[in-house]
């Protein structure tokens, strides 16, 4: 570790060794990533409910179920969840319930397995990717440290070359070394938030879908009839 | 029905892909800003260091100055050889008005004494004078004889004088130089001391401006403190003045004078705490 008088974050990062430097690489990528992520999802999220919103208010002010239908299905690729969800379920009663000598359990139970699967795919879709949030929460610090690590054993080697020790012999190797953790730690910490703040959002949502596949079903039984 | 399905899943536009990517690349612009405005320390640490060594110099070099150039000592060799010969007890007072400007004159009287022997030499000077009362013949070859060496060792006398008060001069010069020496020394044992004492004083919270303390402490020749250091000259803080006095008795033993001769049994010290 040679004797650096300007230590702007810059030399830090210029100085280091080559480890620590794909180290902190690597750490950069993440963090773009995981930052890339949290905005998608954030995105994703705040869309779905607002979808689930609207379509919960049209839902329930009474219109007609077959107009509903209809316009989810036309408008498939606008439609929320909850409305493919509905779209799902409804599509299906109404096959079953074209079809001769089905009894009203067989008929809904269908309606449901079917509202089911269309939840399930949903629900997929919303939280894929958390599992890199949450990935990289809690691996990236460990990334940082062993960079970190790296660096220190590294100042330390070279002062052993070196006779009289001086901190600012090795100061500079440490600092160097601890700009890997300062990255791993600025990756991981909005990581481990987003993912605590987007598992709690779609979990409300996949409540929401579930009461309303209960709610529908009763309709549906209610219609079956 | 199974495929419509699945477009269902995979067809919905993703919302704010490009809108995310971007907004992750303005944070980290940000944070790579922010990381290169803030992290901009140390660049002034080696002076840091640095200050410790400077902050004790000028206090050594400051007594220095008061104390002539060492050119005088170069010139002491010669005193002795010149010492002998001068007799003079003139030149005496013109000593002793120029001692007492200058500080300790002390140790200078104590040479002096060596060129008393010499004056003995001038009386048998005297005696020869009447010497020549009882021998009438040679009288006034011998009186001639006389009254040359009379003036000769007048004018030795007059010019040897001028040299004596010279090399007196270059004496006490070197003496005061010496004195410098000593006071540098001592100054620079008291330095040692302060810093010392200094690193174990556990600052009371809420000092500030510039509290200077007297001590005065005993000590042993090791350097360790004897009893309980007094203070002559308070800060104003008596939590200070605590921790100054606590101080002194963790610091001891003391740092030890490089020159031995320096040191000094009770010791006054001015200490200011919130000095670098």
């Amino acid at each position: 570790m040679n004797f650096s008088e300007d230590l702007s974050i810059i030399s830090l990062i210029l100085n280091a060794s080559l480890l620590v430097k794909l180290v902190m690489g690597l750490l950069i990528g993440i963090s773009f990533m995981s930052w890339y992520w949290i905005f998608r999802k954030f995105f994703a999220i705040r869309d779905a409910r607002s979808r689930t919103d609207k379509f919960e208010l049209e839902f329930w002010s009474g219109g007609d179920l077959n107009a509903l239908f209809q316009s989810a299905a036309n408008d498939r690729h606008n439609a929320g969840g909850m409305e493919r969800i509905f779209e799902a379920g409804y599509r299906e009663f109404t096959k079953l319930r074209a079809r001769q000598n089905m009894d009203t359990a067989t008929v809904v139970d269908g309606a449901r397995r079917a509202m089911r699967a269309t939840y399930q795919r949903e629900l997929d879709g919303l939280e894929s990717h958390l599992a890199f949030l949450a990935s990289t929460g809690s691996v990236s610090p460990y990334i940082g440290l062993f960079g970190t690590v790296w660096g220190i054993m590294n100042a330390f080697r070279g002062l052993s070359n070196v006779g009289q020790a001086t901190l600012a012999q090795v100061a500079p190797g440490i600092a160097e070394a601890l700009v890997a953790t300062a990255i791993g730690l600025f990756a991981a910490i909005p990581a481990v938030v987003a993912y605590n703040r987007f598992a709690h959002d779609i979990d409300r949502i996949s409540i929401r879908w579930e009461s309303f596949m209960e709610e529908f079903s009763n309709i549906l039984q209610r219609q079956a009839r | 029905m199974r495929a419509p399905m699945h477009d269902l899943a995979f067809d919905r536009p993703e919302p704010g892909k490009w809108q995310s990517a971007a907004l992750a690349a303005g944070m980290h612009l940000l944070l790579g800003l922010f990381l290169f405005y803030s992290v901009r320390w140390q660049t002034s640490k080696p002076a840091a260091v640095q200050v410790e060594l400077v902050s004790r110099q000028p206090a050594v070099e400051a007594p220095a100055r008061p104390a002539p150039p060492p050119e005088p000592v170069v010139e002491k060799p010669p005193a002795p050889v010149v010492e002998p010969p001068p007799p003079p007890p003139q030149p005496k007072p013109d000593i002793a008005l120029k001692e007492p400007p200058k500080p300790k004159p002390v140790p200078k009287v104590e040479p002096k004494p060596a060129p008393k022997p010499v004056e003995k030499k001038p009386e048998p000077k005297v005696e020869k004078k009447p010497d020549p009362k009882p021998a009438p013949p040679d009288t006034r070859r011998e009186q001639e004889s006389a009254d040359k060496m009379l003036k000769e060792a007048l004018a030795r006398e007059s010019a040897e004088s001028t040299v004596r008060q010279a090399t007196q001069e270059a004496d006490l010069r070197a003496k005061v130089a010496a004195e410098g020496a000593r006071l540098k020394a001592t100054q620079s044992w008291a330095d040692r001391i302060s810093a010392k004492v200094k690193g174990n004083i556990a600052l009371p919270p809420g000092v500030s401006g510039k509290p200077e303390a007297l001590v005065s402490i005993a000590l042993l020749p090791d350097g360790s403190v004897v009893g309980e250091p007094k203070m002559k000259r308070s800060t104003g803080n008596a939590a200070l003045d605590a921790a100054i006095l606590r101080a002194i008795v963790r610091s001891s033993p003391l740092p030890k004078p490089d020159d031995a001769s320096v040191f000094e049994r009770n010791l006054d010290l001015k200490f200011r705490p919130l000095d670098e």
